[in-house]
């Protein structure tokens, strides 16, 4: 059987794409707030409870655009919560990030069953709705290619739109330019008139409206319903994939695409069957984070070091 | 003013406080009579119940022993997180008055160790095996032969399939489910020998996008069309998968095309074939049955299969009119002799080593 066909590489590309969709939407909620200058490590958590959200609010009305708007709502809200804490309460981010993921896995099951009396999915409580997908007319008349980018949920598009946006937003826009001072030194920025603490809010409520998107993928989009605990650790890896690229929008998105490609390689081979260890396929995303990481210090450190020799002489 | 609220605050309290322990005190009372009346009193541990499957089916169980004047309680005790507070819950049940404990082999280790600190209490481990020397005095192990179970699904598989190409995907790697694995595989095997199978495992009981990922993939590259799931909570995303691609689902644990059918989204359902049944419930109503009766169940495994009637496959309407007659007889024939003794279904816990079993996956992996 031929498998390795242009039709197969065109599927692989599809799957790569669908499976980059969270981990985009995570590492750009990411880079927004790293560029305010803050690691926002409840990701994951925020994704979590905009995915039951979305979920809860499109069976309640019946309509996926008000689900949709939900889960962003959510995804606001959850940010707003964390803002509040750690801007105006002075609480640790970290702790806060952490109490907030732990909150998030147990309250929206808590919320499930209070609603629906399910404890582990709303498969069977909730009627579901999905985020249509889209079909690009001429596009997918190309080969190759068109059957790899069209065909896509709308919420994939709008991952690969949103780093655009945020590019756009953070370099060519005045508060992007606010945003990136108050990141760089914010007692600078506060001296020259700019509310930090606005700021700060600013870039949780952006980083909500990310998460809340690719929550709303996760459970009206990939799958049609909640799980327990289903982001299964997107958000973590969307903080790598900001990591890796040191905040760059662009950089980190080629960097979620890139744990995408792992993660459809992993999937890949273990739907071939037999007993390959894929665990150590899962491992790429983790390893490639660190090897990254290192890799870019050695470079920094190396072009300091230029710098430095520079000025001897 | 702020003084008197103070006041009135711990009064009130202190109230509620007395109230809530007349309370227990009243609510403990029927409970022990029932317990001196001849029939004893069961704690079932849990993770958490509500999985619509392996727990809840339990818990159905422990109704009927509550209706035959059982005193029966259940405890959620909290899943792997809460690992460390799993002794500490079974032994507050234990100080209770509770003398059977019965928690599944999750709970295995705490079980054990409790087993032999206190010899006056009995436990109940089931779906687990064990080596019958190994077994405590005051244990008893309740295994279920899902390996005959998934012996018949995978027959229904390997028969149902166009592609001559069926996948079983499963949660996490372990044991027990590589025993339904040896099974299912054995099953697709004896059925038609040509008929491949791809097994993959998803890495979570949690994560359906995942597990849908995997199944689009393998309708894809290796054209599978039925497609059996070990995987939880992952499993709902097969069957989202099975609906896209139109091919066949089958179910685990509990009636699964029956809970869809009947729920918000019964589109769902429509792709699930059977259920590879395994009735915890039923399993514990025998046991304790047998235990009033005075049978000796102790120190050894009670195993469980086809014969007994705790493992076997849904028939419902949707199954008749789907499978072929052919192929329906074919599987009942299976059950007889399986029953009968005539086949002797091979289980993972019969290899000697684990490249056993990789090497049976291997033969079949296409």
């Amino acid at each position: 059987m031929p498998m390795y066909t242009l039709d197969w590489f065109a599927n692989f590309g599809f799957s790569v794409l669908r499976l980059s969709t969270p981990l985009i939407f995570a590492a750009l909620a990411a880079v927004i707030s790293r560029k305010a200058g803050m690691l926002n490590m409840a990701l994951e958590g925020m994704m979590l409870a905009s995915a039951l959200a979305g979920v809860i609010i499109s069976g309640l009305t019946g309509s996926i655009w008000i689900g949709l708007i939900g889960a962003v709502i959510v995804g606001v809200l959850a940010g707003a919560i964390i803002g509040f804490s750690n801007l105006t309460g002075k609480t640790d981010l970290y702790l806060t990030c952490i109490a907030f993921n732990l909150a998030a896995t147990g309250g929206t099951v808590f919320v499930m069953y209070l609603l629906t009396g399910e404890k582990s999915t709303t498969s069977a409580a909730i009627k579901a709705f999905t985020v249509p997908s889209i079909t690009i007319p001429l596009i997918d008349k190309i080969p190759l290619i068109g059957k790899m980018v069209s065909g896509h949920n709308l919420l994939t598009y709008l991952a690969f739109l949103s780093v655009y946006i945020v590019w756009f937003f953070l370099y060519k826009t005045r508060l992007g330019l606010r945003l990136r001072a108050v990141g760089e030194n914010p007692k600078a920025a506060g001296s020259v008139g700019i509310n930090v603490t606005r700021i700060g809010y600013i870039s949780f409520l952006i980083s909500g409206i990310l998460c809340g998107l690719g929550g709303a993928f996760m459970s009206m989009g990939w799958v049609s319903f909640f799980m327990k605990n289903m982001t299964n650790g997107r958000g973590y890896i969307g903080l790598s994939a900001m990591n890796i690229a040191a905040g760059n929008p662009v950089g980190s998105a080629l960097a979620a695409i890139f744990f995408g490609f792992s993660d459809a390689f992993a999937t890949m081979i273990k739907g071939r069957g037999g007993n390959f260890p894929t665990e150590f396929i899962e491992m790429i995303p983790y390893i490639a984070t660190i090897a990254a990481l290192v890799v870019m210090n050695m470079i920094r450190m190396n072009q300091k070091r230029k710098i430095e020799k520079g000025l001897k002489q | 003013m702020n003084k008197f609220m103070k006041k009135a605050m711990a009064v009130s309290l202190t109230l509620a406080m007395i109230f809530s322990l007349t309370a227990c005190g009243e609510k403990n009372q029927p409970s022990k009579t029932g317990g001196s009346s001849g029939k004893g009193r069961i704690a079932y541990i849990v993770g958490a119940l509500g999985d619509k499957s392996f727990s809840d089916s339990g818990e159905e169980g422990m109704k009927v022993l509550r209706k035959e004047g059982w005193d029966c309680k259940t405890v959620e005790a909290g899943d792997e997180t809460k690992a460390d507070k799993w002794e500490d819950t079974i032994l507050d049940t234990m100080d209770e008055g509770y003398e059977y404990i019965v928690a599944s082999s999750t709970f295995r280790d705490v079980l054990l160790k409790l087993a032999k600190e206190y010899p006056d209490h009995k436990f109940i481990l089931f779906d687990d095996l064990m080596e019958e020397s190994e077994i405590p005095e005051n244990v008893a192990i309740i295994f279920y032969a899902q390996n005959e179970g998934s012996y018949m699904v995978g027959q229904l598989a390997a028969g149902m399939s166009k592609s001559k190409v069926v996948a079983v995907n499963v949660g996490m790697d372990n044991p027990v489910i590589a025993d339904f694995v040896t099974g299912f595989v054995e099953g697709v095997k004896n059925y038609d020998p040509n008929c491949k199978v791809v097994k993959a495992t998803v890495g979570s009981w949690t994560d359906p996008a995942k597990m849908k990922e995997l199944c689009l993939t393998q309708a894809r590259d290796k054209k599978a069309d039925v497609f059996y799931q070990v995987a939880g909570g992952s499993g709902g995303g097969l069957f989202e998968a099975c609906k896209e691609t139109g091919t066949w689902a089958i179910g685990v644990d509990s009636d699964q095309y029956s809970y869809y059918k009947e729920s918000e989204n019964p589109e769902l359902a429509d792709v699930i074939l059977t259920s590879m049944l395994k009735n915890v419930g039923d399993s514990f109503v025998s046991l304790f049955h047998d235990i009033d009766a005075g049978k000796d169940v102790w120190k050894k495994v009670n195993r469980l299969g086809l014969a007994e009637n705790s493992v076997g496959y849904v028939e419902n309407d949707f199954f008749v009119k789907n499978v072929p007659e052919e192929i329906r007889t074919k599987m009942k024939e299976t059950q007889d002799k399986i029953i009968s003794g005539e086949i002797k279904v091979k289980s993972y816990y019969d290899f000697a080593n684990e490249s056993e079993y990789q090497s049976l996956l291997d033969s079949v992996t296409p």
